[in-house]
């Protein structure tokens, strides 16, 4: 396969358009991680991430030239694509969508390279902690959980998730900080609960 | 700053993120001012880190080998929906003829679904009924004045005859080409209207031409001739600056759907064409290859 490297994403879409699949593969390889994980914190569900990723590019692949340049970068088209698919398949299926009742449960895999083995009980403090991050993230409301996914955890500017949501900066900006004053008050009282049960060091310390 | 705008930048704060340097400063003075702005920002600060540890854990996650393996296969069967796509267009473009096309095709499309099958069946049917008596009726050949029109040129042994050369012009063959020139719905083939013929390289087209890699490539005679292009698409698109031509062979029944009679006898063979695509990758226009009204195309 030829590699594209340095090409541009726009380049590669004017390849791929003009048939060359290997233009085609070169892109998603470069944006389909950005894609899945982005699914993946939105939904909390491996095969919801699979099944978005899939149709993000499927819909690359079917109607590129609905893609506009002037508009923001590919990267952040295809992560607005993302988005709305994500919003499909969560209202489709919310009746059955699990959210994970405690730190281990969930799909997401514990990260090995986050275990130190010379201070087992900090990291597993440490993971019990992202744990409880990550479930208070998925307890977000839609509207604040995606802000907070692009601007925390994808670290994207307030001007690339306004493109993505397809909203004003100041309306990403207020939704962020309404979404971490949340987040804030459900691990506070999740910290309560633990101090209550288990006599454990309070969450700001364990963080 | 007083605690209500110390609220407003305690995310920024918080996340380190650029900010005006006098608005920090400001921030972090009033916060070991304000007992309770201390703690939000310490919260917010422990957030942060969290945030930042549950980033790290799916940081290098990426969709199965599976769902590429799919892609894959997906974009080259993309080819063929395409041109299922195409004949669906050229139904409903070919079934209105005169001078507002573009119209009844946005009328079609306010139609109901069910609706526009019908309404496209049935201009089918009066276009084939007003076409098909007149091709029948069209009159004997004046092959040798066209052909003294337009002299062919010389074609040198082993010239590469596909890429960039000029296009071969037909040559006269009283055998194979009868009632081409007496036909004004049929021209010879041509390259001198700016559009680059297989411009792409071969290994960059799309899987509806790679796949016919094991039949005989559609290597152009010096004979061919072709109809006339035959528009493609919503008529809506984009003024088609550039593009190029791609060889397809396609069966031969879809001739009807573009108003064109076909051989009944030689409905399961293929029959060769060339789609006009734009720079923009939207197939514009077709035209057959050989197409011949009353005789069978090779």
């Amino acid at each position: 396969m030829k590699v594209h490297a340095t090409t541009s994403d726009e380049e590669l879409l004017r390849l791929m358009m003009a048939g060359d699949e290997d233009a085609f593969v070169s892109l998603y390889r470069r944006r389909q991680g950005g894609v899945y994980r982005f699914a993946l914190r939105m939904s909390g569900s491996e095969s919801v991430a699979e099944d978005v990723t899939q149709e993000v590019f499927i819909a690359l692949m079917r109607k590129p030239e609905v893609y506009d340049q002037k508009r923001g970068s590919l990267n952040t088209w295809l992560y607005g694509i993302a988005r709305n698919q994500v919003l499909r398949l969560l209202h489709r299926d919310r009746p059955y969508v699990a959210m994970p009742e405690d730190a281990d449960g969930g799909e997401w895999p514990a990260h090995e390279t986050l275990i130190a083995d010379d201070d087992p009980l900090g990291d597993l403090t440490r993971n019990e902690t992202i744990g409880a991050v990550r479930q208070a993230v998925l307890a977000l409301p839609e509207h604040y959980r995606e802000v907070i996914v692009l601007c925390e955890l994808h670290e994207m500017n307030y001007a690339e998730a306004a493109e993505v949501i397809g909203c004003p900066i100041g309306t990403v900006r207020s939704r962020l900080n309404r979404g971490r004053a949340l987040l804030v008050e459900k691990l506070k009282s999740v910290s309560r609960a633990t101090v209550a049960a288990e006599g454990v060091v309070s969450l700001r310390y364990a963080l | 700053m007083n605690c209500q705008e110390f609220e407003k930048i305690t995310a920024d704060l918080s996340r380190e993120r650029m900010m005006d340097a006098g608005v920090r400063a400001d921030g972090l003075g009033h916060a070991a001012a304000c007992k309770g702005c201390a703690a939000r920002l310490a919260d917010e600060q422990s957030l942060t880190r969290g945030l930042r540890a549950l980033a790290a854990t799916t940081g290098s996650g990426e969709a199965p080998a599976h769902v590429e393996t799919a892609l894959r296969a997906a974009f080259r069967g993309q080819a063929a929906r395409e041109q299922v796509a195409v004949e669906q267009f050229a139904t409903a473009r070919t079934a209105f003829v005169g001078d507002g096309p573009q119209l009844a095709v946005r009328a079609i499309r306010q139609l109901p679904p069910s609706w526009r099958w019908w309404v496209a069946a049935a201009a089918i049917l009066i276009l084939a009924a007003m076409i098909v008596p007149r091709l029948m009726q069209a009159p004997s050949p004046k092959k040798d004045e066209h052909i003294a029109e337009a002299p062919a040129p010389p074609v040198t042994p082993g010239q590469n005859k596909q890429n960039d050369s000029p296009a071969p012009q037909p040559v006269r063959n009283d055998e194979s080409l009868p009632g081409v020139t007496e036909n004004p719905g049929f021209q010879k083939a041509s390259s001198g209207n700016g559009i680059r013929r297989n411009s792409i390289p071969p290994r960059h087209r799309p899987a509806l031409a790679r796949n016919d890699r094991n039949t005989p490539s559609p290597t152009p005679t010096v004979d061919e001739v072709y109809s006339d292009f035959i528009p493609l698409g919503s008529g809506d698109q984009i003024p088609m600056e550039s593009g190029h031509l791609m060889r397809v062979r396609m069966p031969r029944s879809v001739l009807p759907t573009f108003g064109l009679p076909m051989n009944v006898e030689r409905a399961n063979e293929p029959i060769r064409a060339e789609v006009l695509v734009g720079d923009d990758g939207m197939a514009r226009a077709i035209r057959f290859a050989n197409y011949v009204p009353g005789r069978t195309p090779r």
